[in-house]
């Protein structure tokens, strides 16, 4: 395909809907993991998630990463893609990962300190990999209390809750298993925004 | 019900499904963010602003490939044109040594050729518009073209 061609549908695309889309794909998924400002919507280096859709944005233009729609028909998912690459990057980074509280103890003197070759090895955690797997699982817990509280009573959202604590989070699977109308899927998931919105501070993942 | 393998942990699931835009509309999408704070209408504002500046640089850079494409097969024109020119040069050339242009063009050739041991087609060239010049091409009505 010419480089004219790809300008051609890059100029077409519905660049109002793909923002929404991207932005609420970005928020969702910052708050997978624990962020040292304990705010799923302060990065590291300033940054938001609305910040991170704009600049997939911006590569895909730039050419930074480029879009092709001859291997990638759907420019969304490419752009998911560019999102996702850039939160794991953030995530991973030297800023985020250096402002890492180490745990606290009194007998300093007892600290078992880990064989350096097994942790590179990654046959053991790091106590900083350790610390931070800990605070994950714990927000983790905390979540899930929050939002099987928040939807105590409707049969409906707490069969969903079930299905994605048993790792089965595609609308099409979920209607498969429960037997619901893909629709009802995506109304549940509009109603369980609503829910989640007004958890607010529990995605706030600061101890 | 999912293999222990594969199983994703609830927070993975749950917001693997919420960054999930599919069967949700704009309109839908739209109230969403702003019940997260999201300020849409700056939003879309940025956005199109990098498509509008995005679209411009690539139609500027994609313009300057496309002339530079273009002025490569231009000049792949220009050299076998040329060639036809050399081409047509060896023809007058021969038609001036049969005598097609008269004795005046076959007398200035004869002396030409006799001040050279070696002619290059460069020569001929030059050759053909001397006699251009001396009008004795154009005066028998067969030197134009």
């Amino acid at each position: 395909m010419q480089q004219g061609d790809i300008l051609d549908l890059l100029e077409a695309a519905d660049w109002s809907d793909i923002i929404f889309r991207l932005t609420n794909h970005a928020l969702w998924r910052t708050r997978r993991y624990k962020w040292i400002s304990g705010r799923p919507e302060l990065l590291p280096g300033g940054m938001t998630p609305e910040d991170l859709a704009l600049t997939a944005v911006l590569k895909v233009w730039d050419g930074t990463r480029d879009w092709n729609p001859v291997k990638y028909p759907n420019l969304l998912t490419h752009l998911m893609w560019i999102v996702d690459s850039d939160i794991d990057h953030l995530y991973r980074s030297t800023e985020h990962r250096k402002t890492v509280r180490m745990p606290e103890t009194e007998d300093k003197g007892e600290i078992e300190v880990p064989d350096s070759q097994a942790v590179e090895a990654g046959k053991i955690l790091s106590p900083e990999d350790e610390l931070i797997a800990k605070e994950e699982r714990d927000f983790e817990e905390k979540l899930k209390e929050e939002l099987n509280n928040s939807v105590k009573g409707d049969e409906d959202l707490e069969f969903l809750l079930l299905c994605l604590e048993d790792g089965t989070d595609r609308p099409a699977e979920i209607a498969q298993i429960t037997g619901w109308a893909i629709s009802k899927v995506y109304n549940l998931k509009r109603k369980l925004y609503r829910k989640a919105a007004k958890l607010g501070n529990a995605f706030s993942n600061k101890n | 019900m999912k293999d222990k393998k594969e199983k994703k942990g609830f927070l993975e699931s749950f917001s693997d499904f919420m960054s999930d835009p599919e069967g949700i509309s704009t309109e839908d999408l739209r109230t969403e963010l702003i019940g997260q704070g999201v300020d849409v209408e700056s939003l879309e504002k940025k956005v199109m602003e990098i498509v509008r500046k995005g679209s411009e640089e690539r139609r500027l850079a994609w313009q300057k490939h496309a002339r530079e494409q273009r002025a490569g097969i231009e000049e792949i024109f220009e050299s076998r044109r040329l060639a036809k020119t050399a081409e047509d040069i060896r023809d007058r050339i021969m038609k001036i040594l049969e005598g097609g242009y008269g004795h005046g063009a076959l007398s200035y050739a004869e002396a030409y050729f006799r001040k050279k041991e070696t002619v290059s087609e460069r020569d001929l060239e030059t050759l053909l518009n001397d006699l251009d010049d001396l009008k004795l091409l154009e005066e028998l009505g067969e030197g134009k073209e």
